[in-house]
């Protein structure tokens, strides 16, 4: 029981600070805490959401993706084009995760096979991503998508609840389970823990390299499904620096850059955080420059947390050491 | 330096707990100017936290410590021994890419108008190493250094401060023979320069062969101190473990005879300019060592079985199968190899990774139940292993790099032991572990190869192949040079040696 607690320290935390942050928000303006409000968050976190997740199979994997931004703005153009040429809703939204894997594959064989540091190699394709998206539309944004598609991907149902939300959840649903509760997912934190060791322990470095990145990307393709489901429109110039915003929820979360470390659920936490934040400086009145000090702020600051709940799970490890000496 | 006092060094009855546990309990010694202080005990004896107390880095709780004769407390405790302690740590702190002399005096540059006086510093560099004997160009990059030159530059680096004591911890763990005697030589030197040396290790021997005094530390305290020359093995593995081990029962030998079956055959093997023309057999239920100097090619060989080097040339049979396709260790998994690496923290586990996580990382595909991880038979794996080869760990979520360096191995063999192996491929498993753990890592090897497995094992440690190995390959410049066999030759850590250095 102890020890599932101290799992969890950094999921809590961050709801915590959720929490505090709800309630200084809401004695600045009540409005803030409005139910519709508070909805609001939530369907505003969806997209960087939905991008931290496959993040967070990457940042876990030791590896970094600064291709998403430029990717959902591919991946947005084409989808946009296939639904406004007449394709079936469901049929778009496969195809579009399809695209989504085989981008992130590119990115995960120039890592593992080529070798390329994920840094460089995803900033190389980030380019060409976005390149590819202008080409494509021309330079144009793809209007009047069809609306049995953009009802499919955020439509309301239940009353007042948004599709996006429930596909927000599945997709944690998944991509938690696929982490945790799998072998792929124990690959994942293994090679982000020290890549030499899994190999040696027989774990297929390249292959699994490929689909960590190709399903990261995925998150992706399901982010950009619901904008152009949200706004109607495709265009080669979205998604500018989303890439960041992705890593962002998933560093807030408390997934360790250097790998090995995170979770599903943290980056979710993370993403309604980062959203709560936003909406909440808005609602305060904040002018919008210094919404961008206080984002950054709070990044920092998650990371410094998790840099002293880090020393602190060591000073506890000391302390079961002596323990078990004792033993 | 001041004026010579009658010890460099006096520690009086210092403690130190953390928590409620007493790690020190009144530990009091002395040391010579000039005086070689081998110091002994398991892991956890208290050994790294004296150390850390002496340099400075934790607080005692109570006791005395005087460096030179004055005494160290208050304000200057950190100036003084700053200046007049030093420290050599396991793990090289150089930085590869830059050179030996921009190593030296990396945070204490020579400066000239404001710039790096690099002339200067190479002199000194250069003046440095010829003081103590030393044979290494000063302006060539750290990494092309050998392994021992580069544990003497690490020396020389910690010499720079010209420090009245020099703590080393385990500084020949990473060196082949002759460099281990290169470094004798130098600590000898530095011993009549009059610095004091105090040497941390886990082997006997080089404490017999270089220090004056031993000091042997067990539960925080000392229980032994005493003159080398009165002393024998024995006598310092008793003290550090505090009852007799080596129950012989378990190391039972068997001589190999030609009717048992082969389980690894390799004919004609090469791989680049490093193994020529290899040809050996492994039984079943067999323990082959392999001894071999550093560059005699016998980690390449390991690596070549396991799937990690392509051999250029020759064939591996395996379980009456020939090896076609080129190995990968997942497929050398697969048909019943396992593989416990040269360098735990490096290659063998996942420090930050939980006990649990670091045990099954070979077999997750094996417990799986519908494409999910049946966590009540990954427990009961966990559980029975950590039970089997008794492995110190408060739960199976405890992080790996909490415990205790023999305990982390432990978790290394049993994640190769669940594999259930046919062979295991075991580089120098016993580095760096203390007495006890090297005891029951002999045993688990034992009982292995008892059910019928082999063992293929490459060792710096003499005293180790003497005792568990049915049959010892020596291999030299890539080709096996000689074969020492149980019932048929004499085997013990002289005949090894005199094999290994045979020309």
């Amino acid at each position: 029981m102890k020890t599932k607690f101290k799992n969890l320290n950094r999921e809590i935390s961050v709801l915590t600070a959720l929490v505090v942050m709800t309630i200084l928000f809401g004695i600045i303006n009540p409005v803030f805490i409005g139910s519709d409000n508070l909805t609001d968050i939530i369907n505003q976190s969806t997209i960087y959401g939905l991008m931290g997740l496959g993040m967070t199979f990457v940042i876990v994997s030791g590896g970094i993706d600064l291709s998403v931004g430029s990717a959902f703005a591919l991946i947005g153009v084409i989808v946009s084009k296939l639904s406004v040429a007449g394709m079936p809703p469901l049929v778009v939204i496969l195809t579009g995760l399809l695209i989504g894997f085989l981008l992130g594959a590119i990115n995960g064989i120039l890592i593992s096979n080529m070798k390329l540091q994920p840094f460089i190699a995803t900033m190389g394709t980030m380019s060409v991503f976005r390149g590819i998206a202008y080409v494509l539309s021309k330079g144009m944004p793809i209007l009047n998508v069809p609306t049995q598609f953009r009802n499919t991907v955020d439509g309301i149902i239940a009353g007042n609840i948004r599709i996006s939300i429930i596909i927000f959840a599945f997709f944690a649903i998944i991509f938690h389970v696929l982490l945790k509760e799998t072998k792929f997912g124990n690959y994942v934190y293994a090679i982000g823990g020290n890549e030499e060791s899994a190999r040696l322990s027989g774990v297929k470095i390249t292959f699994n390299k490929i689909m960590i990145y190709g399903i990261g990307m995925m998150g992706t393709s399901m982010a950009a499904l619901v904008q152009i489901g949200k706004l109607g429109t495709g265009e080669a110039s979205a998604a500018q620096g989303y890439e960041l915003n992705a890593i962002a929820a998933v560093a807030i979360g408390g997934a360790s850059m250097a790998g090995g470390r995170g979770g599903v659920v943290g980056t979710v936490l993370g993403a309604i955080l980062f959203s709560a934040l936003k909406v909440g400086l808005i609602v305060s009145g904040v002018e919008t420059f210094y919404q961008y000090i206080a984002t950054g702020l709070v990044i920092v600051i998650a990371a410094y947390i998790e840099i002293i709940q880090a020393k602190l799970a060591d000073k506890k490890g000391m302390k079961l050491v002596k323990k078990e000496k004792k033993l | 330096m001041g004026k010579q006092q009658e010890y460099a060094l006096e520690i009086m009855d210092v403690k130190k707990s953390f928590y409620e546990n007493l790690v020190l309990d009144g530990v009091s010694f002395e040391l010579k100017p000039g005086e070689i202080l081998g110091f002994l005990g398991a892991n956890g004896a208290g050994k790294s936290t004296l150390m850390k107390i002496i340099t400075g880095v934790y607080k005692m709780d109570s006791g005395m410590i005087k460096i030179n004769g004055n005494q160290v407390s208050g304000e200057q405790i950190s100036k003084i021994r700053e200046n007049s302690v030093a420290m050599v740590y396991q793990e090289f702190s150089l930085i590869p890419s830059m050179t030996v002399t921009e190593n030296l005096f990396l945070g204490s540059e020579l400066k000239k108008h404001g710039l790096i006086d690099e002339k200067r510093q190479e002199l000194e560099a250069k003046n440095m190493f010829k003081e103590f004997g030393i044979d290494i160009n000063p302006s060539v990059a750290v990494e092309e250094l050998s392994i021992g030159n580069q544990q003497l530059v690490e020396i020389v680096k910690a010499l720079m401060k010209k420090p009245l004591v020099l703590i080393m911890d385990e500084p020949t763990a990473s060196l082949a023979n002759n460099e281990i005697n290169l470094l004798f030589k130098f600590m000898r030197k530095l011993k009549q320069n009059g610095i004091s040396i105090i040497l941390i290790t886990h082997h006997m021997q080089e404490v017999l062969e270089v220090c004056d005094r031993v000091i042997v530390l067990r539960e925080g305290k000392v229980v032994m101190n005493r003159i080398t020359d009165e002393l024998c093995i024995d006598t310092m593995v008793e003290a550090m473990v505090g009852k007799a081990i080596l129950s012989k029962d378990v190391l039972q030998k068997k001589g190999i005879n030609n009717t048992q079956r082969v389980l690894l055959e390799i004919n004609n093997l090469y791989w680049q300019s490093k193994l020529n023309n290899i040809n050996f057999k492994v039984h079943y239920g067999e323990v082959v060592g392999i001894v071999g100097l550093l560059g005699s090619g016998r980690t390449e060989l390991l690596k070549c079985l396991y799937g990690l080097l392509t051999p250029t040339k020759g064939t591996i049979i395996f379980d009456n199968k020939q090896i076609e396709h080129k190995l990968t260790p997942e497929k050398a998994i697969k048909i019943g190899m396992c593989y416990v690496p040269e360098n735990r923290r490096k290659n063998g586990i996942v420090a930050i990774h939980s006990v649990e996580n670091n045990m099954l990382m070979s077999i997750w595909n094996r417990i799986l139940n519908y494409g999910i991880i049946n966590k009540k038979i990954s427990m009961q794996k966990v559980y029975d292993m950590v039970k089997n080869i008794k492995i110190k760990c408060v739960n199976k979520d405890q992080e790996i790099r909490n415990l205790s360096g023999g305990n982390q191995q432990k978790v290394v063999f049993a994640k190769g032991l669940l594999i259930n192996p046919k062979l295991m491929i075991l580089d120098d498993p016993t580095v760096g572990v203390d007495v006890e753990a090297k005891e029951s890592i002999v045993k688990i090897i034992r009982e292995f190869t008892n059910r019928g497995s082999a063992v293929l094992l490459v060792s710096s440690e003499f005293d180790q192949l003497e005792k568990i190995c049915d049959r010892i390959l020596i291999l030299k410049e890539g080709s096996v040079k000689k074969e020492l066999q149980y019932g048929r030759d004499c085997i013990n850590e002289i005949t090894i040696s005199e094999a290994v250095q045979l020309n």
